[in-house]
């Protein structure tokens, strides 16, 4: 919710007409439909009834007055195209993407990582050393990890090429309750 | 190995193909940057689609001061690096 109203904010504050984002299809369901450009309301509403269509590689650029466009070059790259692209352009990722022992803790089925002292343990946790790492980086006291050996880019991507789940599983802000996904984050105005 | 994966190819010239079109017709535009994989993909594509300048936009980082340490660390580092705001 923070995230979205500072997005906002943010887009408004300084009058920006296009925002490119990096979600992906394979990410989420919601964003599975949605386009490579995503046409908002002055007010950054998504409507997905009111998109446009995407022939081939056509795009329509073209604003109504008021409107902005959310724009995502890597919609459809997979998470495993991703890891394959960062390995062959040696790009710099967050070491958290990668296992390594760290204090986490369990709660609500997700792995939690105790990053500093601000996190808020509950009564009777205390944390324990595993080899974790991240396929998802958001707001660390809501972002789980998952157990993992994979430490390196090549073994990411093996155990990429094994999964069955989508990385956004570890994430509490994409629950909103029974099977409305992340589309009511993205009707408020979430890319 | 993995330099002869093809399809990173048209993924790739996709991806540019898109940036590329947007500021055609963009009068002010900005580019999230979240420090995550995926921005770093994406930021990755922009240098290369504007090479030698750097891209014409912004980088905005919606910090809601909870990340990951190692999330400043490294934005910090790339912000300086493409010679991005």
């Amino acid at each position: 919710m923070w995230k979205t109203e500072g997005l906002k904010q943010a887009l408004d504050l300084q009058g920006f007409d296009v925002a490119f984002g990096g979600a992906r299809r394979d990410e989420e369901k919601s964003r599975a439909k949605e386009r490579i450009f995503s046409f908002r309301t002055a007010s950054h509403g998504w409507d997905p009834k009111r998109q446009r269509p995407e022939l081939w590689n056509l795009y329509n650029a073209r604003k109504a007055k008021g409107e902005s466009i959310r724009v995502f070059p890597i919609s459809n790259w997979t998470e495993l195209d991703i890891w394959q692209y960062i390995a062959r352009e040696n790009i710099p990722i967050v070491p958290l993407y990668f296992a390594a022992p760290r204090p986490t803790v369990m709660r609500d089925g997700l792995l939690l990582m105790v990053d500093d002292d601000r996190f808020p343990l509950n009564e009777g946790e205390v944390p324990a050393l595993r080899s974790v790492r991240f396929r998802t980086l958001g707001c660390y006291p809501l972002t789980g990890a998952v157990e993992s050996e994979a430490a390196t880019l090549s073994e990411v991507i093996q155990e990429m090429l094994l999964t069955t789940t989508s990385e956004r599983q570890g994430r509490i802000i994409d629950k909103d309750g029974g099977d409305a996904s992340m589309e009511k984050k993205k009707q408020e105005g979430y890319f | 190995m993995i330099d002869t994966l093809t399809h990173l190819d048209r993924l790739e010239a996709e991806s540019i193909h898109i940036m590329r079109e947007v500021m055609a017709d963009a009068v002010k535009p900005v580019m999230l940057y979240s420090v995550g994989k995926d921005s770093a993909v994406m930021l990755h594509l922009a240098r290369k689609a504007f090479y030698p300048s750097p891209p014409p936009f912004p980088l905005l980082h919606v910090d809601t001061t909870w990340k990951f340490r190692a999330m400043y660390e490294l934005r910090d580092r790339m912000a300086a690096e493409s010679g991005m705001e």
